[in-house]
């Protein structure tokens, strides 16, 4: 059944033309040669136990007397029948009571059956009864070579009009099979051909009316709606790329002028910094003048507002330092390593201690073997502003205790910078970040504002985010969350 | 020791002669057991007449003995086993040559030449078949003869007799027959 489906739909037709016409005329060909034969056999037979019946009856005097030779000679008279091969005469108690013919071997006389084919002869045995009386059998031997050679004739010729009708027929089969398999195959070709292109335009013929005509008709109505998607679908895909297209350009030109209105507020805040700095020095330099050659003509007050203003400068200068910090940092670019974060604290805490000039007393609790990603120069940058902030803000605290740790999670690293300082309050913990607010009077914590914003700066840039935590005098928390892995050359704003 | 061996060659001739009549009665014995077998057979190859008004209906099948009966029981015994035309068979011995018109059969033993013209002149014509078995009855009259054939017992019919008696004697019977002619009729 396997080879039978692997075959092509031709062959399978003309198989099944064939395989059916063999199986029907050998079925009829067996059946007519059968009857024919057991015709012959019958008429043979009849005939035979006819002529044994009259000559039984006529030997029935000789058994009835016993005179063997008269019985040989009414077996004589049979001589004439054609093919006979011997005839006997048995009494009734099947003793061999007279014969004519060549020798025939007792044992194989069956006087139960009265016909009998064998091998080329039949073997007739009649049992000779008159009058109720049993008298004996008349056992007759016929050759049937002839009727034998007759059937072999008959059916040498009925097969080979069998194989004659057998090649017609898969003559036929192999012409008549192209009015069903064709247009299967011219259907199947179609197909391959629509799909190799995946052309839906195109249109197959109708060659019949049948089911294969409908499977047409089914395809062709197919294709066309194939057709029909696919001509929506290209046009609402140049819609789509044209909109995206001018997206595209809408979002180059913007970032364009995004990019040249920032670099100029760069430059511009840049160049502001650095032109406040001149008539900064000169305000500072002439005080100073003020202060060291004019002091004995200043009265005490006159020179407390000089050192208010050499102070205010000094602010001034540290801001200035601090904005053009943050537009170098806007504009770097990352330089991602291994960074032992251990070893970056301590080297902080190190430099604040050597600023302080009184020795602080101060509980530092640093994780040991801290690892991350990131640009060194600008994580440095950025936990010194926060553990400098820590170190500022526990300044009036009585027991100072500073807490940096890691965790680790599969694609973050979290660091928390925990201190008791003086906290903040948690409803501006929106404007942490913003540069140049401050949650604290400059005369209680000196600074510019523009350190944390330098910190979301930083981690900005390496895709990184931070938010904070805290309580008026109660301390305060930060969580810096840093990614464990950046794509090459991470240009993350 | 004379009167011992006297009486051994006594008892030798005794058993001789004993045994030597012993196997030619038995021989005997055996030919008349065959020819009472014929006897009995012949009637299914032979038809008699049906309206005969001078015998009784067919009840009994007769086979009539006349003469010295040499069957010794024979006859009797295959009768009494056997019909004939599905008649039972009854066999009889007759002494009275006009009694003879009763008989089917009629079985001729040897006798002077006299009393068989009497016996046939009574059975001619009539459906009796006659048998005997005498060399030269059948050539007198009588229908049908045995006479000794080879390991055998033949039987010789006289057509001519058997046409007049009204008796139809099949072909079966006739082929196996030696078919004579009467003497008288000879020319």
């Amino acid at each position: 059944m396997r080879f039978f489906r692997r075959l092509s739909i031709k062959n399978k037709l003309i198989i099944l033309i064939v395989s059916v016409s063999f199986v029907s005329i050998f079925s009829i060909f067996a059946y007519t040669t059968y009857v024919e034969i057991q015709h012959i056999h019958n008429e043979l037979s009849r005939n035979t136990l006819k002529i044994a019946e009259t000559v039984g009856s006529y030997a029935v005097t000789d058994l009835a007397f016993g005179d063997k030779a008269a019985a040989t000679k009414t077996l004589e008279k049979l001589q004439n029948l054609p093919n006979l091969v011997a005839s006997s005469l048995f009494d009734n108690k099947r003793e061999l009571f007279a014969h004519f013919g060549p020798e025939i071997n007792l044992h194989n006389i069956d006087l139960e059956r009265p016909v009998n084919f064998i091998d080329n002869s039949l073997y007739i045995t009649h049992n000779i009864i008159e009058n109720g009386r049993n008298y004996g059998y008349l056992y007759l031997h016929i050759s049937t070579r002839e009727h034998d050679e007759e059937i072999l004739t008959t059916v040498i010729l009925g097969s080979a009009f069998f194989i004659a009708v057998i090649l017609l027929s898969f003559y036929l089969a192999t012409k008549l099979q192209n009015i069903i398999s064709q247009p299967i195959i011219a259907l199947a070709d179609f197909a391959q051909q629509v799909e190799t292109h995946q052309d839906f335009s195109q249109h197959i013929e109708k060659i019949s009316d049948d089911e294969i005509g409908k499977l047409y008709d089914r395809f062709n109505h197919l294709l066309a709606s194939i057709e029909q998607k696919q001509t929506q679908r290209d046009i609402a895909e140049t819609e789509l790329k044209l909109a995206k297209d001018e997206l595209e350009i809408r979002v180059k030109n913007r970032t364009k002028e995004l990019e040249v209105a920032v670099s100029e507020l760069e430059a511009f805040s840049y160049s502001v910094s650095h032109d406040l700095r001149t008539p900064l020095r000169s305000v500072d330099g002439f005080s100073n003048i003020l202060l060291e050659d004019y002091a004995d003509l200043l009265d005490k007050e006159g020179k407390g507002y000089l050192l208010r203003i050499r102070n205010a400068t000094k602010r001034m200068n540290a801001i200035i330092d601090d904005i053009l910090l943050l537009s170098r940092i806007s504009r770097a670019d990352l330089d991602i390593t291994n960074i032992n974060l251990t070893d970056l604290c301590h080297t902080i805490i190190d430099q604040l201690h050597d600023l302080q000039e009184n020795k602080r007393d101060i509980t530092i609790t640093i994780q040991p073997d801290m690892h991350i990603l990131g640009d060194k120069k600008l994580i440095m940058l950025a936990f010194e502003n926060l553990i400098g902030n820590a170190w500022k803000y526990t300044r009036y605290q009585s027991s100072p205790v500073i807490e940096i740790m890691l965790t680790k999670t599969n694609d973050e690293d979290i660091i928390s910078i925990k201190d008791n300082g003086a906290g903040f309050d948690m409803q501006y913990s929106n404007k942490l970040f913003d540069p140049l607010q401050r949650l604290h009077k400059n005369d209680q914590f000196e600074g510019t504002g523009i350190g944390l914003a330098t910190v979301h700066r930083i981690l900005s840039k390496h895709g990184a985010s931070i938010r904070g935590e805290g309580e008026i005098d109660h301390g305060a928390c930060f969580w810096v969350t840093l990614p464990t892995k950046y794509k090459p050359h991470n240009n993350t704003y | 020791m004379k009167y011992r061996i006297f009486r051994s060659i006594y008892i030798l001739f005794t058993t001789c002669t004993i045994l030597l009549n012993s196997t030619s009665s038995h021989a005997a014995s055996k030919e008349y057991a065959l020819k009472a077998a014929f006897i009995e057979k012949f009637p299914r190859f032979i038809s008699w007449p049906h309206n005969n008004s001078t015998q009784e209906p067919d009840t009994v099948f007769n086979i009539c003995v006349i003469g010295k009966n040499p069957f010794n029981g024979m006859l009797d015994k295959v009768a009494s086993i056997s019909t004939i035309k599905n008649n039972p068979v009854l066999v009889k011995q007759i002494t009275v040559i006009d009694k003879i018109s009763r008989c089917q059969i009629l079985f001729i033993a040897t006798t002077t030449n006299d009393r068989l013209r009497k016996i046939l002149a009574q059975t001619k014509g009539q459906p009796i078949l006659t048998i005997s078995d005498t060399t030269g009855y059948a050539q007198h009259g009588v229908l049908i003869n045995f006479y000794p054939r080879k390991n055998s017992i033949g039987f010789e019919i006289n057509k001519r007799a058997s046409e007049q008696s009204r008796l139809s004697i099949s072909s079966r019977l006739l082929k196996l027959s030696r078919i004579v002619e009467s003497s008288g009729d000879k020319p």
